[in-house]
């Protein structure tokens, strides 16, 4: 297997809220994304992933751990030519269409940000340009360089934050729930046209969301987080024909199938991680097979396998 | 809108060639400051206040120039015995010979003081203009100048945040807490009297105020997404507080003919996307319309019986806001919406926002109330209900959020229950619960319920019939198993198609290209039309009516003409239909 893209080792994010207490958004998560590859990172409201991946891209600064990107860390103070490799090879994808563009710029402006501030380009001429071809990448026309965001719909300003973070031709494309907030056709649409840059241009995505069957449909490998823990990671295969953890089995078995007959009868499977008594502190990894990895302490991966009913 | 049916003819049948969406002209393009422009004029306040100052403003600077007279020219008359007197307090109207005094020796006749003389003798209306100038000056000078000052503290202070913020907020407060009256008075000892001595005062305490107000709005705005974006691209600080951060309202025809039927006990989905008119027509029926809606045609029946009495109809858009209230708002009919945070008042106790309902509307004494209330959180599962009465809201989360608001829409004893994308916030894991809750409830209290959601996984679980709308319009309607295994409508294919199937590996997921429309023109034809990939000639001219497929069933589509070509479900449409049906048949 080639190097690792981004290596993510023990990250520990804290957020000091007084002296005696701080909130503990992630504690001690470790993953690792390939050059090409999607990475599918899920968990519910609370669970730490939106602070991963701002940590991650360095909108925070980690509490511990460490984070390789390219070979190179990023996770403690960066020299100028570090910060600058940041900036330019790693990009993100907001989730609220409304008000991840700047609703007084113009959109050619919007997507052009990140040529200014790096001085990429030599003339206006080439600018307009490069900002037209990337309109048409995501499926915009050139003409929408000169309209402000309050003109297009939900799905077409995604477009234009994914346009924008595509023009610096990055390495790795955070994308932070960005698909949660729009119409289930329009997901759809983003999401082939998020395919269909990986296929161009080989990116790897680190696709953070809490919609499951999504996350199965676009990703190569899964982290499943709960409360700042990754619980269990492996590939979509694994993780969804034999789910081990029982936070896992309870998310899968939230997702409503479309077919009334069927989730009509189904009930959700329940997990309450005190009353089952799990201390996430206590586990460890447990590889299961494959790259299939569990945290659990021994008794507790022993008595869930034993359990495994079908889905 | 004529009412005989249109009849096609061979031709309309024609399927139209492709076309290129990606470049739909769809959206209403308003400027900026356009915008700004016809909100401000249309505010008869806002006008009539511009107007006062337009005035004033000119005055200011022409009124002087309109009088012979200076601000301290002391204006002497003639007496009928031929003395001099000084026109102290004198009105308006003036009839003789008058003389100016010091340098003005002119004679004048019959002159008129608009504004009459002061108890010196001088002419109020130079004074008065003279007076609104130097005022004016003062004030101009001092916010340009302060607005500079202050604005760029208060924004450099909030972005740093951490000590720069700090320290920056310290000397703020120790500067404010002089007064300003100590300023001008040390002021004043050095400084020569005059409009100079206030400016300068005024700058060194009004910046305070505006850089508190600025400082605040960019606490809200740094955590902007759009701001996040500009970090992550590299923008230095510089460029994002003041490149960023600092540059910083036609009728719509939302509904456009719905026909909704509901029975006890049924649960009926209104599904659709945004702009498809779900949430408008629910809010139409209750009375929850902004005040410049306008409801065009329709009736929205509603059948009850008070108690044992006999049972009424009543149409809902006839009744007064103030008869709907009485009727039917949160006794009957009762809605629960999206997001609970905004639907609870944070400043007051749950227990108390159960309760206001029952005893304002119900007459309920404050201990049967209490204790009503007690049962109500109980039946939505919430522990030690008795100690949650006293919680407020942000000590709940936001499951337990959701259950507290749907107990306030049970305590009025509703027919009907509206819940608006009432679990779209939430976990799904949550959000499987409170589905479950709602069924238990329904069951137990004989609850009609409405479920406006885009989520088909949602509808598929509670619903026993479903209504899917685009544009305002209703595009198919029948029993949710009609609708999930047979659906008629090109849209619900696509809608079907768009959900990523958990059970294959699908390469590509199917999806409706475009967007939905802007329904500031009413659109021709069918208005799904644009991104119907079956749309026919006659799609364009016509929009279709109800084609019945069953008692049940019935889809606004042409395809359902007996003229209309017949058209193959997609292959990978039809596939999961096929599977989705098998699996159904253990069922049944």
């Amino acid at each position: 297997m080639s190097e690792a893209l981004l290596k993510v080792d023990g990250l520990k994010q804290h957020f000091p809220v007084s002296r005696k207490f701080s909130v503990k958004a992630v504690n001690g998560v470790s993953f690792e994304i390939y050059p090409g590859e999607t990475y599918g990172l899920v968990g519910e409201s609370g669970s730490g992933k939106t602070t991963i991946g701002r940590s991650v891209i360095r909108l925070y600064d980690p509490t511990a751990g460490s984070i390789t990107f390219e070979g190179k860390e990023i996770s403690g103070a960066l020299d100028k030519d570090t910060r600058a490799m940041l900036r330019r090879d790693m990009q993100m994808i907001f989730q609220d269409p409304m008000s991840s563009l700047n609703p007084r710029k113009k959109v050619g402006d919007i997507i052009g940000e990140g040529l200014d501030i790096h001085k990429r380009f030599s003339s206006a001429e080439e600018r307009r340009e490069a900002v037209g071809a990337m309109l048409k990448n995501v499926g915009l026309s050139p003409a929408h360089a000169e309209r402000y965001p309050h003109q297009f719909s939900g799905g077409q300003r995604q477009r234009v934050g994914i346009a924008r973070a595509l023009i610096m031709n990055p390495k790795l494309i955070i994308a932070d729930e960005c698909i949660s907030a729009l119409d289930v056709s329009i997901q759809a649409q983003v999401v082939n046209l998020m395919k269909d840059i990986q296929e161009e241009t080989r990116c790897a995505y680190l696709f953070i969301a809490h919609d499951l069957s999504m996350v199965k449909y676009i990703s190569d490998r899964i982290g499943v987080l709960h409360l700042g823990y990754l619980v269990e990671t492996g590939t979509t295969e694994e993780i969804f024909s034999h789910p081990i953890h029982p936070y896992t089995r309870s998310l899968l078995s939230a997702v409503p199938h479309p077919n009334p007959e069927v989730e009509k009868r189904r009930k959700s499977v329940a997990y309450d991680k005190n009353a089952a008594g799990v201390d996430y502190e206590k586990g460890v990894e447990h590889c299961v097979g494959g790259t299939h990895t569990v945290l659990a302490t021994p008794e507790e991966l022993e008595r869930w396998q034993r359990e495994l009913p079908a889905i | 809108m004529n009412n005989t049916p249109y009849v096609p003819v061979k031709e309309d049948f024609q399927f139209l060639p492709d076309r290129d969406i990606t470049t739909d002209q769809n959206f209403a393009s308003q400027g900026y400051w356009k915008g700004v422009a016809i909100s401000f004029f249309r505010n008869k306040r806002a006008v009539a206040g511009l107007v006062i100052v337009a005035l004033i403003m000119f005055f200011a600077i022409f009124g002087p120039m309109m009088s012979s007279y200076s601000y301290k020219d002391i204006i002497s008359v003639t007496s009928a015995e031929g003395k001099q007197i000084v026109a102290k307090g004198i009105g308006p109207q003036i009839s003789g010979v008058l003389q100016g005094s010091g340098q003005n020796t002119e004679l004048f006749t019959d002159h008129t003081f608009l504004f009459g003389t002061d108890d010196v003798g001088r002419d109020l209306w130079t004074r008065t203009w003279d007076g609104a100038r130097i005022s004016l000056i003062i004030a101009f000078v001092t916010i340009v100048i302060d607005m500079i000052i202050g604005m760029s503290y208060g924004l450099i202070s909030g972005f740093f945040g951490g000590m720069v913020d700090n320290i920056m907020q310290r000397i703020v407060e120790i500067s404010n807490s002089v007064p300003r009256l100590v300023i001008v008075s040390v002021l004043a000892i050095f400084m020569p009297k005059g409009m100079f001595l206030v400016i300068v005062a005024l700058l060194l305490t009004e910046w305070i105020g505006m850089s508190k107000i600025s400082r605040a709005e960019m606490l809200k705005l740094k955590e902007q997404e759009y701001v996040l974006a500009s970090r992550t691209l590299g923008a230095g600080s510089f460029h994002i507080i003041f490149r960023q951060i600092l540059p910083n309202a036609g009728v719509i025809h939302a509904i456009r003919g719905v026909n909704l039927l509901l029975k006890k006990g049924e649960t009926v989905a209104i599904v659709g996307e945004s702009g498809s008119g779900k949430s408008v027509t629910m809010k139409a029926a209750c009375g929850l319309l902004d005040s410049n809606a306008v409801i065009n045609s329709g009736q929205v029946l509603y059948t009850y019986a008070e108690g044992d009495g006999p049972e009424q109809t009543v149409d809902l858009l006839k009744l007064s806001k103030k008869q709907l209230r009485k009727t039917i708002n949160g006794n009957r009919i009762a809605m629960v919406f999206q997001d609970p945070m905004t639907s609870l008042d944070p400043t007051m106790q749950i227990g108390k926002q159960i309760m206001e309902s029952m005893i304002l509307y119900r007459g309920m004494s404050k201990a049967d109330a209490w204790k009503r209330s007690v049962e109500l959180l109980e039946l939505v599962g919430i522990t030690d209900a008795e100690k949650r009465m006293k919680n407020y809201p942000h000590q709940l989360s936001g499951g337990m959020r959701q259950r507290v608001v749907i107990a306030i829409a049970l305590s009025g004893s509703p027919d009907i229950l509206i819940c608006d994308e009432p679990t779209t916030a939430l976990d799904v894991t949550i959000q499987a619960k409170i589905l479950e809750l709602i069924k238990e409830v329904q069951d137990r209290l004989a609850l009609s319920v409405i479920y406006i959601t885009h989520d088909l996984g949602v509808v598929a679980k509670v619903a026993d019939y479903v209504n899917v709308m685009y544009a305002g319009k209703i595009v198919e309607v029948g029993k949710v198993d009609e609708i999930f295994y047979e659906p008629a409508h090109p849209y619900t294919w696509g809608l079907l198609s768009a959900m990523p199937d958990l059970d294959t590996d699908d390469d590509r997921l199917y999806s409706i290209p475009g967007s939905p429309p802007n329904l500031l023109h009413e659109p021709q034809g069918d208005a799904f039309t644009p991104r119907n990939a079956f749309a026919m000639r006659i799609d364009e001219k016509e929009a279709p009516p109800l084609f019945k497929i069953s008692d049940t069933h019935y889809a606004a589509t042409w395809l359902l003409h007996p003229d209309a070509p017949k058209v193959e479900l997609p292959e990978g449409l039809r596939a999961r239909l096929e599977r989705a049906r098998k699996e159904a048949e253990k069922y049944l």
